[in-house]
């Protein structure tokens, strides 16, 4: 009934086989753009794969926790990509739930992000002081208490957000969320007078960063001394996988759960879900609220790690980002999202940029690409060609791919792989 | 007491109204059925008696209480089930999905369990498609699951919107030898139906509905004896 070969059932020894290539290969030689891309490979395969649970926690957890902390020794960079795509990996996952489950299109999903990051950066730099008096920034320790405040005041702003969007319906609920969305950051750019509170489009810094005075005794106290320049990356990638781990239990209770099953019938026939005594406007908050929740968690590392907010990095385009992560992944799959934020950050702030690079190289590099009858000196390569410059032409052209050949996203939920494959 | 009453009910489609004063009772244990020609009101009464689509004026009262203005996820928790027109699964939920879905508000995970064995031994078709994708069943299995599914709710009152629609004979005879068991079970049960000979041969009492009111009520045996009946409904 199920179709085993769309997935990943055999295929043990190519996971194992790209597992240690990745893992030897990062570890020889952690500057390398293609090695990361591999230990990327299996660690996504390791996700992907269907057999033997033992044998995959395990490697997951060897690629992750062994094999990346300490190539990162060598190039802290890779903590800080992993950082990034475990940050966008979350958002996508809650976003999951809005678009995935309930079917809710959100296109203004980064202000609930915005939300989180700005509820740290204000209280957690001199912000605060500018419109409460008092001292501050909050001493740095308060930031593990916060990554709570901002599950309940992004939540909040979920509840704010969708009480009036969520009673349009499609089309109409995307446009006015991507108006909320676009609201939150207009706010966020111009709130800095009569009073002010987010400083406006300088943005705040810096943002205190939580104490791990406690994160370096415990690595000692196991027998790993690392020099200080690596604890904060390393912890924050550990804070990251961590907080990845938890939103995903809450995701997999949740999408087995009566509110689970409810937003899936609410997204699948409104009038039927009514007769069957589901409230719509409330479940569809719950729905809003619990994406917004674990963005907004996110958006508390993401104002830590930065050390700097501004409504820059809160724009419509990290909204369709978002997006365009679950609908690569497979909307409403669990693994999917985790496997399309990766997929689509990396090609982001990775690949495109290498690719980028090696083009400067080649320019630079004067060479004379002679083929006899044609000539072409390569330091005349235009820079219009660096594929950075156009990744939203490369993000359309995947979405494209996507949607023909395979609309139900690269690893699909158990209930939309069925639907879309029923003829075959 | 009586179980369902609308009375002098109006109710419609924004500016188109549908129902002109609509008034109906259904006592405890009846099975009633609505018939009328396409176009009557039949599935809008249906509607507006679960509250899916707001009364304009008038009073609904369902187990004696008024409840006109509340919401439908109200109606369902005061034992109210609707079935509604083409049925109307989820189609991507498997057959169990659909099944725990229509116990939206059933709480105990134990009662849960029950229930659902009590509906499955009604459909013991759907025990073996549990796994199933809704969308993948037959017709008269997605029938079978959406009363299935309205059952678990242990209702006082099943509305039904058209159980045959679209089903072969044999098919619509087995659907409504499961309104039957229903009915001897002692269940209430507010029918609209096409097809009127099946309709009136199952109910106990019967409405004809036309332009969105009441035309005539009455036993069901009389009025499918009553000659009007036979030859605008029943195509005698």
């Amino acid at each position: 009934m199920w179709k085993k070969s769309r997935t990943l059932g055999g295929g043990m020894i190519p996971l194992l086989a790209a597992a240690i290539a990745g893992s030897f290969w990062l570890l020889l030689d952690p500057g390398s753009t293609l090695a990361f891309l591999v230990w990327l490979a299996a660690v996504l395969l390791t996700l992907a794969w269907e057999g033997r649970p033992r044998l995959r926690w395990a490697l997951g957890a060897v690629l992750l926790l062994v094999v990346l902390p300490m190539a990162g020794m060598a190039n802290s960079f890779l903590l800080e990509l992993t950082v990034q795509i475990g940050i966008y990996a979350a958002m996508a996952l809650g976003l999951n739930v809005v678009v995935g489950l309930a079917g809710l299109l959100d296109l203004g999903y980064a202000a609930f992000f915005a939300v989180g990051a700005y509820t740290w950066a204000i209280f957690g730099s001199a912000q605060a002081a500018a419109f409460l008096g008092g001292t501050f920034p909050l001493p740095g320790g308060y930031f593990y208490l916060f990554l709570f405040i901002a599950v309940i005041t992004t939540a909040l702003v979920g509840v704010l957000i969708g009480l009036p969007a969520l009673r349009l319906r499609g089309d109409y609920l995307a446009i006015v969320t991507l108006a909320m969305g676009e609201v939150v950051r207009v706010l966020a750019n111009n709130l800095d007078h009569p009073i002010n509170i987010t400083n406006g489009p300088q943005g705040i810094t810096p943002i205190a960063r939580p104490p791990i005075g406690w994160f370096s005794d415990l690595l000692g106290s196991v027998g790993l001394v690392l020099p200080a320049y690596i604890w904060y990356p390393l912890f924050f990638y550990l804070l990251v996988l961590l907080l990845i781990g938890l939103i995903t239990l809450v995701n997999v209770r949740l999408s087995d759960s009566p509110l689970g099953r409810a937003w899936v019938a609410i997204r699948e026939d409104e009038v039927a879900a009514r007769a069957m005594g589901i409230p719509l406007l409330r479940t569809k908050l719950m729905a809003f609220a619990t994406g917004a929740a674990f963005s907004g968690t996110m958006g508390v590392v993401f104002a830590a790690k930065q050390l700097f907010v501004s409504p820059e990095s809160f724009t419509l385009v990290q909204s369709i980002l978002i997006l365009t992560m679950v609908i690569l992944g497979g909307m409403g799959s669990i693994r999917g999202a985790i496997v399309g934020a990766a997929l689509v950050t990396v090609l982001n702030l990775q690949v495109l940029k290498s690719l980028s690079e090696y083009l400067n190289v080649l320019r630079q590099s004067g060479a004379v690409l002679d083929l006899g009858f044609w000539r072409y000196d390569l330091s005349a390569l235009p820079t219009q060609l660096e594929p950075a410059k156009y990744e939203r032409l490369v993000f359309g052209v995947i979405l494209v791919a996507m949607m023909i050949w395979r609309p139900e996203g690269l690893l699909p939920s158990r209930r939309a792989s069925l639907e879309l494959h029923q003829g075959e | 007491m009586s179980c369902l009453v609308l009375a002098d009910v109006q109710a419609g489609y924004g500016p188109i109204t549908v129902l002109r004063g609509l008034s109906l009772r259904v006592e405890p244990g009846e099975v009633v059925t609505l018939i009328g020609a396409n176009g009557a009101g039949k599935s809008t009464t249906l509607r507006t008696a679960s509250l899916l689509l707001p009364a304009k004026a008038g009073r609904i009262e369902f187990l004696g209480e008024t409840i006109t203005r509340c919401k439908p996820h109200q109606a369902v928790a005061m034992g109210m089930a609707h079935v509604p027109e083409g049925r109307r699964v989820f189609p991507q939920m498997t057959v169990a999905e659909n099944i725990l879905t229509g116990g939206y508000l059933v709480r105990r995970r134990a009662v849960l369990r029950t229930r659902q064995d009590q509906v499955l031994s009604l459909f013991p078709r759907l025990g073996e498609r549990l796994n199933q994708q809704a969308a993948t069943l037959s017709g008269g299995e997605q029938q079978m699951l959406a009363i299935a599914r309205a059952l678990m709710q242990d209702p006082q009152l099943i509305l039904m919107d058209e159980p045959s629609m679209g089903l072969a004979p044999v098919v619509a005879r087995q659907i409504f030898s499961v309104i039957a068991a229903l009915k001897g079970q002692g269940k209430t049960i507010l029918l609209v139906e096409q097809n009127a000979s099946l309709a009136l041969a199952t109910a106990d009492r019967g409405y004809v509905l036309q332009a969105g009111s009441i035309l005539f009520e009455g036993a069901a045996a009389d009025l499918a004896g009553n000659q009007q009946v036979r030859e605008a409904y029943l195509g005698v």
